[in-house]
């Protein structure tokens, strides 16, 4: 059986992929993309961390992640279609209107 | 007796004409607003002469509706109207001449560009002005004594944006926009000399029912006879009654609003600041008799502020130069004249100079408006002057009002002050004193204002012209009535029997007169002496040509300085502790906004940080997560756990 460490290791990695995605991609659509991968890494420690201790409370925690991420999605994907067609950009960098 | 109009209908139909010139005035176009509000004022006029013609012996009481239910003690108020000899009267006045200044107003405020308007609040006016007289409770009368008051606000303040604010020339324009500002502060002033009178009257009644447990009139005079209550009561009852009494007919020492009341248009001035509701306070008096008969501190405290009134609105109207002013002054003393009676329980002889007065006070008010009308909205007697040769017929009735306030034989005045006079004589010789000197100086003020407006060379620059029909018909009616009203109550002593009295007498108790025959006429010869003196005086002056300055001079053009005693007593501590509160506000005010201005540089440094980039507050998550488990990483492992 693969150990629970394994997992973590590769939650750990996809994170910090995703992480830095976000900080170092300009395009609105590859900084969602990133942190839905974030968010991915952080179920896979979930349900690891649910085997391991033979609990399913981790695994309804990610079913309950996974609906949100899906209406997250569609929000988001909304948002920036709707950026898009107002600014003509997705470029994060540009949209710096809510400056202090 | 079924088929007699209701009471309720007089004040309903000024009501209705108001409501509907208010909701609807497009409805109608130039004079007809007008002719609306005349005619309601006529109809009531005309109802009030049938319910006169038909008063039976007992006061008819018409109950409408239940208003205040079940209140304390099962004192259960109604709106009702109460029409004894005493409201008949006062109803008769009101329709009677607010019909004729109505029909006045249609010519006076012809070009004026509110005129439905005005007629509206004239309407509103005759309404609550009947209410307050019809009324059978205290409370029901002030709803009209309130009512009177608004309208009186409303209408000393018709002009208040000034009578040229849309005219092209600058200058008149600035002039206008000035008198804007003083008519809003006449009309403000009396609303707030008002009130003060009328919190007297409130508390009046608070304290007459915490005595007889009923505001009702007819009960509370079945009540007060023959209850246990404290004198003492019943003496600061009436006092509070004469607070709000004094506020309303600008007596002392409420007085000054009722000469500035002069700033709205010359028939508001005859018919509310003369003629009416000035004399609701005497009316409030009389109708309260059987109070002040058991309080006789607090009626020689109405007799009082009657003569002291009477002699300072004499001295007051000395030396005026506005040809309202004069009037207005003589308003006031005439006023204390009433005061003076009513408070010496002579009520027929104040009621009965109250009507004179409405005759001859309204006549000579309406008079002066054909007059400022003629020279063009000037109002200056020292320009004035000879106007007899241009406006005869408005001339003659001055002359019957001059010598009806002048007290001359067979004039109106004559009578009623005669009468008022004897009784001052009977039962206080300083009052009387008081009253035979302002008789003389009330003839030489009036004879001054003749003088200067009517005789002499004219001294103004326009072109003066007779007043129209509509004007001359209440001027000739007046006229006619303050000549011969003196006759419906022609004294014993001179072969008459005392008609008026005999009919008041009715709803106020008389008192007989006990003073022989021989005194009554040294009486009369004495008024009268007065009067010719006074307008003798006059006419010497004008002779010399020294009218233009009266006596007393500056004392008197500024009213005894009783205005400038107000501001400095009253109005400057005011002035002061409002000024001081502003500059605490003020000094709040500044201290927050500097706080705030202050604040917002330290601020901005913070708005760095915001600095839109949406990469940038990506970091910044990443650390401060990273930071707080780095803490409770390195805090776990130091635990040794």
């Amino acid at each position: 059986m693969v150990p629970t460490t394994s997992y973590l290791a590769l939650s750990g990695i996809l994170f910090a992929l995703g992480m830095i995605g976000v900080l170092t991609r300009r395009t609105a659509i590859m900084v969602f993309l990133s942190v839905e991968l974030m968010l991915n890494a952080a179920n896979l420690a979930l349900v690891a961390f649910a085997r391991s201790w033979g609990d399913p409370t981790g695994q309804t925690a990610v079913f309950i992640v996974m609906t949100l991420a899906a209406a997250e999605v569609a929000i988001g994907l909304a948002i920036i279609v709707a950026i898009f067609r107002k600014r003509e950009t997705t470029n994060v960098d540009d949209l710096a209107a809510l400056k202090g | 007796m079924d088929s007699l109009p209701a009471l309720y209908l007089l004040p309903l139909l000024p009501l209705l004409g108001f409501t509907i010139l208010m909701v609807l005035p497009r409805l109608f176009p130039d004079k007809t607003g007008g002719w609306l509000a005349t005619g309601m004022v006529g109809v009531a006029f005309v109802i009030a002469v049938i319910r006169y013609l038909n008063q039976g012996a007992a006061p008819a009481h018409e109950v409408l509706w239940a208003w205040l239910p079940n209140m304390a003690l099962n004192a259960n108020l109604s709106v009702g109207f109460w029409l004894d000899q005493l409201s008949a009267l006062m109803a008769l006045i009101i329709t009677g001449v607010g019909f004729l200044i109505h029909l006045y107003s249609i010519s006076y405020m012809g070009h004026d560009p509110k005129f439905t308007r005005f007629f509206a609040f004239l309407n509103f006016f005759v309404a609550m002005m009947l209410i307050l007289v019809l009324a059978d409770s205290y409370p029901l009368m002030f709803v009209g004594w309130e009512g009177v008051g608004m309208a009186s606000y409303l209408l000393i303040g018709f002009w208040f944006s000034g009578r040229n604010s849309e005219a092209s020339d600058a200058q008149v324009r600035a002039a206008s926009d000035a008198e804007a500002v003083s008519n809003s502060n006449a009309a403000r002033k009396a609303f707030i000399m008002n009130r003060i009178g009328d919190l007297g009257f409130m508390l009046g009644m608070f304290l007459l029912f915490k005595l007889y447990g009923t505001l009702s009139i007819p009960e509370l005079a079945e009540r007060v006879e023959g209850a246990q209550v404290a004198q003492a009561g019943i003496e600061l009852a009436c006092l509070f009654l004469l607070v709000g009494a004094v506020g309303k007919s600008g007596q002392l020492p409420l007085t000054t609003w009722l000469p500035d009341a002069m700033a709205g248009p010359t028939p508001v001035s005859a018919l509310i600041h003369a003629a009416t509701m000035v004399t609701a306070g005497v009316y409030l008096v009389a109708r309260s008799h059987f109070l002040y008969d058991l309080a006789p501190n607090a009626s020689l405290w109405v007799a009082w502020a009657g003569g002291l009134t009477a002699l300072y609105g004499a001295l007051s109207a000395l030396n005026q130069s506005d040809i309202k002013k004069i009037l207005a002054y003589s308003t006031v003393s005439q006023l204390g004249y009433m005061f003076l009676a009513v408070g010496l329980h002579a009520y027929s002889a104040g009621v009965f100079h109250l009507l004179t007065h409405a005759f001859f006070k309204a006549l000579l008010f309406l008079a002066a408006g054909a007059v400022i009308h003629a020279l063009h909205e000037e109002q200056d007697v020292r320009k004035m002057g000879g106007l007899h040769k241009f406006m005869p017929f408005t001339h003659l009735v001055s002359v019957a009002g001059v010598l009806a306030i002048a007290g001359i034989p067979v004039w109106s005045g004559f009578f009623s002050k005669d009468a008022i006079l004897a009784s001052a004589y009977e039962q206080n010789t300083a009052l009387y004193l008081i009253g035979l000197g302002v008789a003389l100086l009330t003839a030489f003020y009036m004879g001054r204002w003749y003088f200067l407006v009517w005789r002499g060379a004219y001294r103004g620059h326009g072109h003066p012209h007779e007043a129209d029909t509509l004007t001359k018909i209440p001027l000739g009616v007046l006229a006619a009535l303050a000549t011969l009203a003196g006759f419906l109550n022609i004294p014993t002593f001179l072969g008459g029997k005392h008609a008026f009295d005999d009919y008041i007498g009715r709803a106020v108790p008389l008192h007989a007169h006990e003073i022989p025959v021989s005194t009554e006429w040294l009486l009369t010869v004495f008024a009268v002496l007065a009067g010719v003196i006074g307008l003798g005086w006059a006419f010497l002056a004008h002779r010399r040509g020294a009218l233009a300055t009266g006596p007393l001079g500056a004392v008197s053009s500024n009213a005894l300085y009783l205005d400038a005693l107000y501001d400095g007593v009253i109005g400057n501590p005011s002035r002061a502790v409002a000024g001081a509160l502003d500059t605490v506000d003020r000094g709040t005010d500044d201290a927050l906004s500097g706080v705030a201005r202050n604040a917002s540089g330290p601020g901005g440094l913070f708005t760095l940080w915001q600095s839109g980039f949406v990469r940038a507050y990506a970091v910044s998550m990443l650390l401060g997560t990273a930071g707080i488990i780095g803490y409770w990483a390195l805090k776990t492992i130091g635990s040794g756990a």
